[in-house]
């Protein structure tokens, strides 16, 4: 066999999950839209399913806010049509116990409906293989499967709302004893039926975690070493640590609290718990706080694994619309992997009302105050990155400028949060929801709206209409923050979250007018919405056609065509530098070099 | 990937390590009828005895010895996860009831004292 | 040119065994944490109720079960030993023997079951069975998994579908029927022992 054939043969080798096999591209409509091992396709099912979810989340938010503002007063439309179910009384009005379940379920379905499945499933799936350089993930089934259990998990979540008292009405953290006693819960099947929905939606989210940390960890193109790849597939890798071996202490909590439920044990039980004026039947012996040390366990890195893809998607916007190279790539990596260390042992900054240990709550204090440093080294580096940058404004960068923005007042009330003696008093008030809606909404939303149209061409080879696309982040920008920044007040104030009543309290009346005006500013908000969802289904038909790399970007996928063909790569790719070298001497007259450009002889190349 | 550079345990091995294994099981169903002082310390012995037959199992049975490092990773941050998620809820439940540290550190220390007179 | 399409193949499956391994340990990786979560409820439960719980089960059954678990876990390391060297024979009895000893460890366990019910004692009878039913009810349940996945497996291995380069399968099943020994051996002791 002569060295001819060998290198002949490696060069036709597999490279990719499932690889080397090279079938055609299923034709029927089943295998290429439905039960597809295509990774763009599980993608874009993860990123169209998780929108949709979107829609109905926000919709509970909106009637959420109608009780807040306006308590017992029937909701207008829907209240007259639907008077008598959900959470409509006879008249069309909230209910107490409605207005519970919308909060639970509010956050319930975005948590694990909506952002996870969106940053994660959508944006991991399509974009890791084509930055790595990849033909597929590295469990093309795995993948699918790992789509279709999310998609089963929302039956139980939306079958939850059609059963007798309704959905899950606990809070999304779904703490015992409120939760646990069948009978004690203004909601009976309903929240074993969404612990089963989260159960599901859990083992989904661990099969993805796998697939991912394997495909960046093995099937990295020739040359595409760890100090090359994208900021994006790094905090990815990082998120899968999480949902790898986070989120199955979630699922061994949801267990017992489903068999406590179920079985009637009592793990989250203490003895001689008395509930209705008579002593519970359950035997006792269990703790309540014990649920709230797993659930945190799982949660609190479920925060990262909330927002550390955005931060990815923010750094790969930033540096190519600035021109210039990332500020600082290994100390973004860095504070990434911190980010992961720290985010497992601050889980108990959730508790320090709860009657933990004070001893342990100080612990908490100071390592959850320490996660600020590589918080902070993020933004500096990405105010690095703009520093001196050629700013090109185009709306993806609008957004990644929100994102920043956004996320340093979500970050610095968050130190505010995490210093106990500030906490004890700022606990469950609206300070908290103001705290993680600029996270989760300001931080996390606005990355992905400026991912999707960053990556609209490589999705459907399409543009994404600029100006409604501006005018949907000056509306967004604007209404978030007339909605969320006041909350602070509110919290200041001493509002508590989750209160049906708010007109019960005397010295809560002063602030009856600052709800309203959020109301109203919550419902322009979801309008402005309306706008992205046109553009969205709009540009995906009638958008103009894309070009192979509109955004003049480094990374992979912009060598691809747009979109992207079945196979991604023709040829494999060979990767000879770092993922921003923007006007670098090597390019030329051009401000760009792709990853995949070879060394130009007689220039030294860039340090990367 | 490590099937070349290790050779691969054969039949031998693994029947030393079953029969390892087999006598630790022996021996801590036999330690549990020994009352060796505060109960403390059989719980101790049983741990450390399963600790054993479950690196065993995991280094032979398993082959994690010839993993690379990354797979080796893996189960060294598990355990480290485990620890944590483990000390830190105890520390929040063994001192339940209490709220003075000194306090606390003192009932460990009597409970030590009382332990070794005991013996 | 046959040896040529030969070492393409043998080096797609070295990869792909390879990627299916580090995914195994990711995977065996969660489950430990799954069991995590367990494991510390149940520590924090017996260490702040000490005294209140006495050891209430068959220690004799509970030993039984784990000299069959481990025995099993020994002939499954035996069957993947032959699966390598392409021994098709020898992968069918070891794997078979190996699921008739997984199915033996369920029917003990059912006895155990069967005569938990017989005397009323559920799962909320008391803490301590809660924690009981618990384990062993996933424990149960990840023995049933690997027992379905290796039934599939023997009929391929007997099929003759493995051979000295295509086995990963066979050592997957291996990883995980290790692992559900690796954690009874835990709960061994902490259920019936202490």
């Amino acid at each position: 066999m002569s060295e001819q054939t060998i290198s002949g043969t490696t060069a036709e080798a597999p490279h990719a999950g499932g690889g080397g096999h090279h079938h055609p591209q299923p034709t029927s409509f089943f295998r290429r839209y439905v039960w597809s091992y295509d990774h763009k396709v599980v993608g874009k099912q993860y990123l169209i399913t998780s929108l949709c979810f979107m829609l109905l989340g926000g919709g509970l938010a909106m009637l959420l806010r109608w009780q807040i503002a306006y308590p017992f007063v029937p909701v207008p439309f829907i209240g007259h049509w639907l008077k008598g179910m959900f959470f409509f009384g006879n008249n069309g009005a909230i209910t107490p116990e409605g207005y519970l379940e919308l909060g639970a379920m509010h956050g319930l379905v975005m948590i694990f409906f909506v952002v996870i499945p969106l940053i994660v499933g959508g944006f991991g799936n399509f974009l890791i293989p084509l930055h790595i350089g990849a033909e597929d993930v590295s469990f093309p089934m795995l993948n699918a499967l790992s789509y279709w259990l999310y998609a089963a998990a929302s039956v139980p979540m939306l079958l939850s709302f059609f059963v007798d008292k309704g959905a899950a009405a606990a809070g999304w953290t779904n703490y015992p004893p409120l939760s646990d006693i069948a009978g004690a819960s203004p909601s009976s099947l309903g929240l074993t039926l969404v612990l089963v929905a989260i159960y599901l939606a859990g083992f989904s989210s661990i099969l993805g975690g796998v697939n991912f940390l394997v495909t960046i960890a093995k099937l990295r193109a020739p040359g595409m070493t760890w100090g090359r790849l994208p900021l994006l597939t790094w905090a990815q890798f990082i998120t899968a640590v999480f949902q790898c071996l986070a989120t199955p202490m979630l699922a061994a909590g949801a267990s017992m609290l489903i068999f406590d439920r179920v079985f009637h044990t009592s793990f989250f039980l203490p003895s001689g718990l008395m509930v209705g004026g008579a002593a519970a039947a359950n035997s006792g012996g269990g703790y309540p706080l014990l649920w709230q040390h797993i659930f945190w366990f799982y949660a609190h890195p479920a925060v990262y694994i909330l927002i550390l893809p955005t931060m990815g998607i923010a750094s790969e916007i930033l540096t190519t619309f600035s021109r210039k190279p990332v500020f600082g790539y290994k100390a973004m990596v860095i504070s990434l992997a911190s980010i992961m260390g720290l985010g497992f042992i601050v889980w108990g900054h959730h508790m320090f009302v709860s009657g933990m240990n004070p001893m342990l709550g100080m612990a908490f204090m100071v390592s959850t105050i320490f996660i600020a440093l590589p918080s902070g080294v993020k933004v500096f580096n990405w105010l690095g990155t703009l520093w001196g940058g050629n700013i090109r404004f185009d709306s993806p960068m609008l957004f990644a400028l929100g994102f920043i923005s956004m996320f340093i007042i979500g970050g610095l009330s968050g130190i505010f949060m995490a210093s106990t003696p500030a906490d004890i008093y700022l606990h469950d008030t609206y300070y908290i929801i103001a705290h993680f809606h600029y996270i989760v909404f300001g931080a996390t939303i606005f990355a992905v709206f400026g991912g999707i149209s960053f990556w609209f061409p490589k999705f459907f080879g399409r543009m994404m209409n600029e100006p409604l696309a501006k005018l949907h982040w000056l509306l967004t920008l604007v209404f978030f923050n007339l909605t969320f920044f006041p909350m602070h007040f509110l919290g200041e104030a001493g509002h508590m979250r989750r209160l049906a009543t708010s007109t019960d309290y005397e010295f809560l009346n002063s602030l009856a007018g600052l709800n309203v005006f959020i109301t109203w500013s919550a419902y322009y908000l979801g309008l402005s919405q309306l706008i992205f969802v046109f553009n969205f289904f709009h540009s995906m038909f009638y958008g103009k056609k894309a070009t192979e790399n509109p955004w003049q970007g480094n990374t992979l996928e912009w060598t691809l065509p747009s979109p992207v063909p079945y196979y991604n790569f023709d040829v494999p790719p060979v990767v000879y530098r770092g993922p921003y070298e923007y006007s670098s001497e090597e390019a030329g007259d051009k401000d760009w070099i792709s990853q995949s450009t070879p060394p130009v002889p007689g220039m030294t190349p860039a340090k990367h | 990937m490590s099937d070349e550079k290790h050779p691969e345990m054969c039949w031998g091995g693994y029947y030393v390590v079953y029969n390892v294994l087999l006598l630790l099981t022996i021996l801590t169903f036999a330690f549990s009828y020994v009352h060796l002082g505060p109960h403390a310390v059989n719980i101790a012995v049983a741990l450390v005895i399963a600790a054993v037959q479950g690196s065993l199992g995991l280094f032979f049975m398993m082959g994690m010895r010839h993993e690379d490092r990354l797979s080796k990773g893996v189960f060294l941050f598990c355990a480290c996860l485990f620890t944590i998620a483990v000390m830190v809820t105890l520390t929040d439940f063994v001192f339940l009831g209490t709220y003075s540290v000194s306090h606390q550190v003192a009932q460990v220390m009597h409970g030590l004292a009382d332990a070794a007179v005991g013996q | 040119m046959e040896m040529t399409a030969n070492a393409t193949e043998a080096a797609f499956h070295r990869k792909r065994a390879d990627m299916r391994r580090f995914g195994m340990w990711l995977f065996l990786g969660s489950e430990v944490m799954f069991f995590t979560g367990f494991f510390a409820a149940y520590i924090v439960i017996r260490s702040a109720s000490a005294g209140s719980i006495v050891q209430p089960l068959n220690k004799a059954l509970g030993t039984l079960n784990t000299v069959i678990l481990i025995t099993s876990s020994f002939t499954m390391a035996l069957a993947v030993l032959a699966s390598k060297k392409g021994d098709r024979k020898g992968l069918v009895n070891w794997m078979g023997l190996t699921w008739i000893l997984g199915v033996v460890f369920l029917c003990v366990k059912g006895v155990e079951y069967a005569q938990h019910f017989s005397e009323g004692i559920y799962p909320s009878t008391d803490i301590f069975h809660a924690f009981y039913f618990l384990f062993t009810g996933f424990h149960a349940l990840h023995v049933i998994a690997g027992l379905v996945v290796m039934g599939v497996l023997w009929f391929r291995a007997r099929r003759g579908d493995f051979n000295e380069t295509y086995n990963d399968p066979i050592e997957m099943m291996g990883l995980y029927w290790h692992f559900v020994d690796l954690v009874w051996i835990f709960l061994y002791p902490a259920l019936y022992l202490l």
